[in-house]
């Protein structure tokens, strides 16, 4: 049973971990709790869903996906959060903006996909697993770590060997130096919200894939509640810590569920969550980005 | 110039609130609307309209089914006001959204009773929502009549215009206790929702199996409904533990996801679900909820013409099949309709309901015998056999 379940902990952390990215993309280089994130990639899953109903094809199903998300987060971030931030409100107010961008989205779904839930298959082999011994490994669990893997390792690569991601690294420190330095602001935090769209949207379509299922609330448990523990377990801003975080809950959750308690789950996970940030407050792998330059 | 960005965000968000609002069918209303509806209809309700609240989620993760109400309600209304109405009178349905939330319950439940035009309701979904809002009902004299309540702990209140047209979860869960053993299973497990009424059915399955069968529960599990859709360490446990039968008090979704889940990692038990007679459960779980086992109100494959004339009435209006959320709300409406066309007026109604009523609907019976709970009530143990549910068994108020 041990390793069975070890093998189920790392899949619902890689899971977790393709979603905290997108999350902690935005979180790590702007600050900002982006309480939206979730619902706003269930956009970009939904329409995934229809494009593939409709045209049959997955890539141009997924395409239209990220796309949708893409282009959800540009709008949000022009008239939700830019207006803020040019009048230089608080911290507090984006979020709240976030809360009702979250709200808008989510009954948006409602009304044109409705309450129910669907069967999620694009044909991706969500519900295949061979066999090693007595222990079940599914085939898109192995996908999802290495896509997740592989997504870590562009978007660090991304940051820091690219002079975009140099521009986004400089925003991350100082707005207003960066200003003063010729950079974009407006334009690279437009982009760091739409690569953060578009990171949440591969989680979410994987991450529908894997369960096979898709309904109008798998942006808020997943995408918004899970993406920020993992978050604030690795460290604020670290793409690395992003993953292990997700991994570490991952692997917490479906232990304490396994051995301890089903019933008492949430109460120790959250208990474990609130002393290690007790104990380790900026998380495994502080601001990687703001540092490291 | 630059407050135009907010304008823009504060129209979209009336866009969505407003076409949010419009896409639930019936007068679903805001607050604000609802007070001014409540003002307006103090003059009309009391000539030509009979109106009534229906007090169900709208939005949220179980506004499905609570839709699902809205929805019967509307073709029961439609149909009856086609007819002539009630005594010449039109009714009127006025849906309000609890959100299945307890505390949003209490609010709407302040809200129908301070619009003195509405003359009874339809709702809760939710026991826990029900037990919230009584005492809010009870104060104003209205009846209160629910499709769905099952909590056990509701048959024994005192309440005097309060009444289910369900059987009780401890009914229900004992048949579907026999139909699992019945159909092969000799280890059972107890899978369980942790909340107010999953939390009630796990004990009355938990003391069945032990107090009055004399076996074992071999294992129990429980899950976060709002949070939780990763139920391999559950499926872990169960197997585990040898289970070849799991008695599971959830809804649909959850279901057929532990299923599924539950399949690809070859564990196939003997599964009987409390709530999962939703027809969506077939597309979503697939080949992996071939065998399950549920409890329903109703029969979808029942070949009296009554009940098949409403299945294809709601099919057609709908677009897929009713299941016992569906066909007691429409029949509630139908008995309601009924004792109004014999004298029950809004004050009188609840006791009319208690002590006279005994009405043959179109997919089930009434007949309260001055109690909470329906004598005429039945339940049925469905299958899912190739992609559909076909009937195992019929059982009545009596168990028999």
């Amino acid at each position: 049973m041990f390793f069975q379940v070890l093998i189920n902990a790392i899949s619902v952390g890689s899971v977790y971990a393709l979603i905290a990215l997108g999350y902690n993309f935005v979180y790590g280089i702007l600050e900002q709790l982006n309480f939206a994130h979730g619902d706003v990639y269930a956009v970009g899953c939904f329409v995934t869903y229809t494009v593939y109903l409709a045209a049959g094809n997955v890539f141009v199903a997924m395409i239209a996906g990220i796309a949708s998300a893409v282009l959800i987060n540009l709008i949000v971030e022009r008239f939700a959060y830019r207006p803020l931030r040019i009048k230089g409100a608080n911290r507090i107010a984006p979020t709240i903006s976030a809360v009702g961008i979250a709200y808008i989205m989510r009954n948006g779904i409602q009304l044109i996909w409705g309450p129910q839930t669907y069967r999620f298959d694009l044909n991706m082999g969500g519900d295949r697993s061979f066999q090693v011994g007595g222990l079940y490994i599914g085939i898109l669990q192995i996908w999802i770590l290495a896509i997740a893997i592989a997504v870590m390792v562009g978007v660090s690569i991304l940051l820091k060997k690219t002079k975009w991601g140099q521009a986004i690294i400089g925003v991350s420190q100082s707005l207003p130096t960066s200003e003063l330095m010729g950079i974009d602001v407006n334009r690279n935090i437009a982009l760091v919200y739409a690569l953060g769209g578009a990171v949440g949207a591969i989680g979410g379509i994987l991450f529908c894939s894997y369960y096979g299922f898709i309904y109008m609330g798998i942006g808020f448990a997943y995408g918004t509640m899970k993406a920020w523990m993992a978050t604030v377990l690795g460290g604020i801003g670290s793409t690395k810590g992003a993953i292990i975080g997700a991994m570490c809950l991952g692997i917490l959750e479906t232990f304490v569920s396994a051995y301890i308690s089903t019933a008492n789950k949430d109460i120790i996970v959250w208990g474990v969550f609130i002393l290690f940030i007790l104990v380790r407050p900026k998380g495994l792998f502080p601001a990687e980005i703001a540092e490291k330059v | 110039m630059k407050k135009r960005p907010a304008v823009i965000l504060v129209l979209l968000g009336m866009v969505f609130s407003m076409a949010a609002c419009s896409s639930t069918g019936a007068s679903q209303t805001t607050q604000s609307e609802a007070s001014a509806q409540a003002s307006a209809a103090q003059g009309s309700a009391a000539g030509n309209e009979i109106k009534f609240a229906v007090a169900v989620p709208l939005t949220g993760d179980q506004s499905e089914q609570g839709l699902q109400y809205q929805k019967a309600c509307q073709l029961a209304v439609e149909e009856i006001n086609a007819a002539g109405g009630i005594n010449g009178k039109k009714l009127v349905e006025e849906s309000f959204d609890d959100q299945a939330s307890p505390n949003q319950a209490v609010v709407v439940a302040a809200k129908i009773v301070a619009d003195p035009s509405i003359e009874f309701v339809i709702g809760h979904l939710n026991s826990g929502c029900t037990m919230a809002a009584m005492p809010t009902y009870i104060n104003a004299g209205l009846a209160i009549v629910s499709p769905t309540n099952s909590m056990d702990e509701l048959s024994t209140q005192p309440w005097k215009n309060y009444f289910r047209a369900s059987l009780s979860d401890g009914i229900s869960a004992k048949r579907l206790v026999d139909a699992i053993y019945a159909a092969g299973a000799t280890k059972l497990g107890i899978f369980y929702g942790n909340i107010t009424n999953d939390l009630s059915a796990k004990e009355v399955f938990a003391n069945y199996i032990q107090k009055e069968l004399g076996k074992k529960v071999y294992a129990e599990a429980t899950y976060n409904p709002s949070t939780d859709r990763d139920f391999s360490s559950q499926v872990e446990a169960f197997k585990a533990a040898g289970c070849d039968g799991i008695v599971f008090t959830g809804e649909y979704t959850p279901a057929a996801l532990f299923a599924t889940q539950a399949h690809s990692k070859g564990y196939t038990p003997i599964m009987g679900g409390l709530s999962a007679n939703n027809p969506a459960i077939l597309p979503l779980g697939g080949k992996n909820v071939e065998g399950l086992l549920t409890v329903c109100g109703f029969d979808v494959t029942n070949t009296d013409p009554k009940v098949q004339k409403f299945v294809k009435d709601y099919k057609a209006a709908f677009g897929a099949n009713p299941n016992d959320t569906g066909s007691r709300s429409y029949d509630c409406i139908y008995m309601i309709a009924d004792a109004y066309k014999n004298g029950a007026t809004k004050d009188t109604l609840a006791d009319y309901i208690s002590n006279k009523t005994n009405y043959q609907g179109a997919t089930m019976n009434f007949k309260f015998d001055g109690q909470i709970d329906n004598k005429e009530a039945d339940v049925y143990i469905l299958k899912i056999q190739d992609g559909a549910f076909v009937k195992v068994a019929r059982y009545t108020y009596s168990g028999q």
